[in-house]
């Protein structure tokens, strides 16, 4: 074994099939867990969740392009912002932002299109990672450890869609403008790869709320869960759970009109676009 | 061995077992299996070490980032405000929020403000405390009244809410008549349209929900940040959410959000969509499909036939630059997807002839049957069932000095405007108040010839500017500075601009406690009044502001009806507090209406000679920073002024036919009008219109903190002074300029 498969083992943050022991561990306690009659709340937050696998869909016949979205993507996640100096330009980290494409043929229109992390089944990015500082996350996020980052910016070549950032400087906030920082979201360092997340801070907070209920997450209470889709006036974002038929983004990426960028890599994005209608 | 192994086992499941509650907050994404779950250790945030409880909560409150006063909510960790939200509840933006909006944190942790009050000392400002500011200004205020009061000047950024309203009662007991209000895009003329029309002197609601179409006639529907949060909204719906897809129709000269988001985009030379409306006035007229139980009975119709016959489909094309075809095919649609909510807003007023364009389009909507549809179309604005304050005592002093002539000449050279402000720097160096208080205003950058306004507010002996941010007027003018606090610190009323068919009534309240030694302005204004005494003082009988505001908003209480009823009055408005807002039960119902059609529509004129200054100037509100008033926060900063511009630029869009010869996207031009000139980037646009050139307000700040300051250009350096004969509004698309290459 390399010695760099054998770190990416180390370090590889789904864990193998849990050996004998651990099984038998994880058996007792569960036994344990009902036996002990603890209360229901307690009880269902101990149940493994259900396996979700995360999805978007964003209609571009509601978009206005108005970016919103990208705005409370630089809110929420506590993005930093770089001023008009040209050497920033290019270089300034970006999870959510509006992609202007011009058209394809002569006599086209062009388009706006909100462009997050597209959250691939089979995410280029994750594979070149030497140091499994990204990862496929089960609930189908593309999740990446800014602790783990060194910067190699490998996972940044890899993304056929670009939406990757490298922080070549450290972020730099005045006292003042730290205090409207997000608690909730780690900043990065210099050096350092971010992308989008699917706010799955923003998921996870609601996970055990949900839990603590007894309950999982309703779809109705996960449709405008990240913070992009929470501030769209259009509503044009719709968040879900592509592995549940019934909801709403799952019957949204059924469209007819329902397609995904760049489809032929056999990436399998997560995000899917209903196409503008021009009436 | 195995003994040992099965010991081991069982202190596990053991443990095990003991760790499952207190795992159980982290278990809903099992932390074997995510590096990152730290539910328990809270993630590496600067500034986050003063956290002791990370105590959470959120305040339902109002936004003030622009006139639509949007429902917000804030989140606060332990004092700190660190996300603001849409309200879903609120009627008017229904949980949507605009990147205005979303960017409030910036203004308020603007780490530029002005913390405390400061006074002019030679060219340096320096701090004072409270007490001696206000005695300061006091003491002149009651030296003033007892000479001349009208030499009083106070400029308002606003058009309206209880502020405004403070401050303009403050004028009239004070015995002032210069009280000249209106922001830079101001919406008067777009009143004063619908005054002329249909006798109501207010800004008209919209009825898109159920519209058939929307025409829109030059509109900057999805860039001025006022109504851009509500467009967004309802053409989502009008496309997706009904059984029959509604259409945009817009019409206008550069590819701006309105065009890239139109079914159908009309591209029209500026200024010229009257024109086009009234093609379309002719071809209803003349095939007699149009709504005849209000235009048979309007008065001016014959003039009106006689004025839209001139316009036939030919002379439309050869005015606006569009296919003569096309008019009478548009009419058709229009009229077989009637109601169609024709729209002419700010945007449209910019030109000379904005006053008969908004006309126009108004008599086009009565001719669709599109007037108080309830089905949808142009409506009267809802009233809020507000009390009013007592009428005020006026003195001898006050009747004297309001019967004085008002500097700006609004009343009579401008006949019907309430305010003029593009006369002000003339009339301010012919005849300088004493006095100037300036309220949410600031002319030394955002009106046009920023130098003219310096020069003249210099000549005024005491300027007091009320601005929370150290803005151009602050540095260069101001004596005195009473810094306001920011819409998340101060309690107030959110007044909506009119556009919902529904009557709202905000409520803006302090999400945190005031960051620095600010102070309300309405707290300065009663304070002031308080020492000026009587008869002043007893116009002012409210101990604070919150007082004077709760007065009005117990009409909502009194009406008993809306969102909230409450038996007692304390009852309704810890509920109003609490949920943010008042609103009506139902959408208004329509009410009858007589119309006055118009008799004139001029063509656009220019300012400069043609042969010299071949393009013609459309100066927009980009989205984002609008008039330059949200440059200081970087968010907006960060956005592209048009689709295809980058961020962070302030270029001029010319349609590469135009350009000078041998120009590439991106160099540096020249451009040049007969009132200053710019160096520039220019952006070749082979969208925009022929003979035009588009360059977004809002950059070239001197001041305005660290964000602003020395980025771009403004563009309000090259407009001339010129200002609507009738209306008295401030027109910024008026300009001839040229484009030159950079030597």
């Amino acid at each position: 074994m390399s010695l760099v498969r054998w770190f990416t083992k180390l370090l590889a943050p789904e864990s193998p099939e849990p050996s004998p022991a651990r099984r038998e561990f994880l058996r007792a306690s569960a036994a344990l867990t009902v036996a002990a009659a603890i209360p229901a709340a307690a009880a269902a937050a101990t149940r493994p969740h259900r396996r979700r696998h995360w999805g978007m869909v964003i209609d571009l016949d509601r978009c206005s392009g108005c970016n919103a979205c990208s705005v409370a993507c630089r809110q929420e996640n506590n993005i930093p912002t770089y001023d008009a100096d040209p050497k920033f330009a290019g270089a300034r980290p970006e999870w959510m932002s509006m992609l202007w494409q011009e058209p394809q043929r002569e006599g086209g229109l062009p388009a706006l299109l909100p462009l997050p992390c597209m959250h691939c089944a089979d995410p280029p990015c994750t594979k070149v990672c030497p140091v499994g500082a990204t990862y496929k996350d089960p609930d189908g996020i593309t999740m990446q450890v800014w602790d783990r980052c060194i910067g190699c910016r490998y996972c940044m070549v890899a993304c056929p869609y670009s939406r990757r950032s490298f922080n070549w400087t450290d972020p730099a906030w005045s006292p003042s403008e730290v205090q409207m920082l997000n608690p909730d979201v780690a900043t990065r360092p210099r050096g350092v790869v971010e992308k989008c997340t699917f706010c799955h801070h923003r998921i996870r907070k609601l996970g055990e709320e949900a839990a603590l209920q007894g309950r999982e997450p309703t779809d109705a209470e996960c449709q405008r869960l990240p913070a992009c889709a929470a501030a769209c006036p259009a509503s044009a974002i719709t968040f879900g759970d592509l592995d549940d038929p019934e909801s709403r983004v799952s019957e949204l990426a059924r469209s007819p009109r329902a397609m995904r960028l760049l489809e032929h890599l056999g990436t399998e994005p997560s995000v899917y676009y209903l196409e503008k209608d021009r009436g | 061995m195995s003994t040992n192994d099965q010991t081991r086992r069982t202190i596990l499941a053991g443990l095990g077992a003991a760790l499952v509650p207190a795992c159980r907050r982290a278990s809903w994404s099992p932390p074997e299996q995510d590096p990152t779950a730290r539910s328990q250790v809270k993630p590496y945030v600067p500034g986050a070490e003063s956290y002791a409880t990370y105590e959470e909560r959120w305040v339902t409150s109002s936004c003030a980032q622009c006139p639509a006063a949007c429902g917000i909510r804030v989140r606060v960790v332990e004092g700190r405000a660190v996300r603001i939200e849409g309200n879903l509840e609120n009627p008017i933006n229904r949980g949507g929020i605009g990147v205005r909006g979303l960017s409030g944190l910036q203004a308020l942790y603007d780490p530029d403000r002005v913390t405390q009050p400061l006074r002019r000392d030679g060219e340096r400002l320096v701090p004072v405390s409270w007490d001696d500011a206000l005695s300061t200004l006091g003491a002149a205020l009651a030296k003033l009244r007892e000479q001349a009061p009208e030499q009083l000047l106070v400029m308002s950024g606003l058009e309206r809410g209880f502020s405004h309203e403070l401050l303009a009662r403050f004028c009239r007991t004070f015995g002032t008549p210069n009280f000249v209000d209106g922001s830079p895009s101001h919406t008067a003329a777009l009143a004063r349209a619908m005054e002329l029309s249909l006798g109501v002197r207010d800004v008209p609601a919209y009825g898109a929900e159920n519209a058939g179409a929307i025409l829109s006639l030059e509109a900057g529907l999805f860039e001025d940040a006022c109504r851009s949060t509500y467009f967004a909204r309802v053409t989502a719906s009008m496309r997706r959410d009904r059984s029959r897809r509604a259409r945009l129709i817009h019409a206008g000269p550069t590819f701006d959000l309105a065009a890239y988001n139109a079914d159908r985009w009309l591209h029209i030379k500026p200024g010229t969509a009257g024109a086009l409306a009234l093609g379309l006035c002719n071809a209803l007229l003349r095939d007699r499909t149009y709504a005849h139980e209000l235009v048979d009975r309007a008065r001016g119709l014959a003039e009106f036939r006689a004025l839209a016959a001139a316009y036939t489909p030919e002379r439309v094309a050869a005015i606006t630059g569009c296919d003569a075809a096309l008019v009478d095919e548009l009419a058709r649609e229009l009229w077989e997807r009637r109601p169609v909510l024709v729209i002419a807003d700010e945007r449209s007023l910019a030109f000379s002839n904005g006053l008969d364009t908004a006309r126009v389009a108004i008599a086009l909507s009565a001719l669709l049957g599109s007037i108080e549809n309830p089905l949808g179309g142009l409506r009267i604005a809802p009233t809020t069932p507000m009390r009013a304050w007592e009428e005020p005592a006026l003195d001898d002093v006050a009747r004297r000095g309001l019967a004085t002539a008002r500097l700006d000449g609004a009343g009579r050279e401008f006949a019907g405007a309430r305010s003029v402000q593009g006369t002000l720097p003339d009339a301010i160096v012919a005849a300088p108040p004493a006095i100037a208080l300036l309220h949410h205003a600031n002319p030394v950058f955002a009106r046009a010839q920023p130098e003219r306004w310096r020069d003249a507010l210099a000549a005024v002996p005491l300027v007091v500017s009320f601005s929370p941010f150290v803005d151009e007027t602050v540095l260069a003018v101001a004596d005195l500075v009473l810094p306001d606090h920011t819409y998340l610190e101060r309690l107030e009323d959110a007044t909506p601009l009119p556009g919902s068919l529904r009557a709202v009534a905000g409520v803006r309240k302090p999400v945190v406690t005031p960051l620095h030694d600010t102070r309300a302005t309405t707290e300065v204004v009663l304070d002031l009044a308080h020492r000026l005494g009587e008869p002043i003082a007893g116009a002012f009988p409210w101990r604070t502001s919150r007082d004077a505001f709760e007065e009005r908003w117990l009409g909502l209480h009194a009406a008993a009806r809306g969102t909230i009823v409450e038996t007692s009055p304390r009852a309704f408005l810890d509920r109003f507090y609490a949920q943010g807002f008042w609103a009506d039960d139902a959408d208004a119902a329509p009410v009858p209406v007589e119309l006055a059609l118009p008799t004139t529509w001029s063509e656009p004129r220019w300012d400069g000679d043609a042969s010299r200054f071949p393009l013609v100037l459309v100066a927009y509100h980009p989205l984002g920073h609008g008039d330059g008033s949200g440059a200081n926060q970087p968010w907006l900063r960060n956005l592209q002024a048009r689709p295809g511009l980058g961020a962070w630029t302030i270029a001029a869009s010319i349609s590469p036919h135009d350009a000078p010869p041998g120009v590439h996207d991106g160099d540096r031009v020249r451009v040049a009008s007969p009132h200053g000139s710019l160096v520039l980037a220019v952006h070749l646009d082979p969208r925009i219109a022929r003979g035009c050139v588009a360059i977004p307000t809002g950059g070239g700040h001197a001041a305005y903190g660290r964000w602003a300051r020395g980025f771009g250009v403004n563009v309000m350096e090259l407009l001339g002074p010129a200002v609507a004969p009738e209306t008295g509004a401030s027109l910024s698309c008026t300009t001839r300029v040229r484009m030159e290459v950079v030597g």
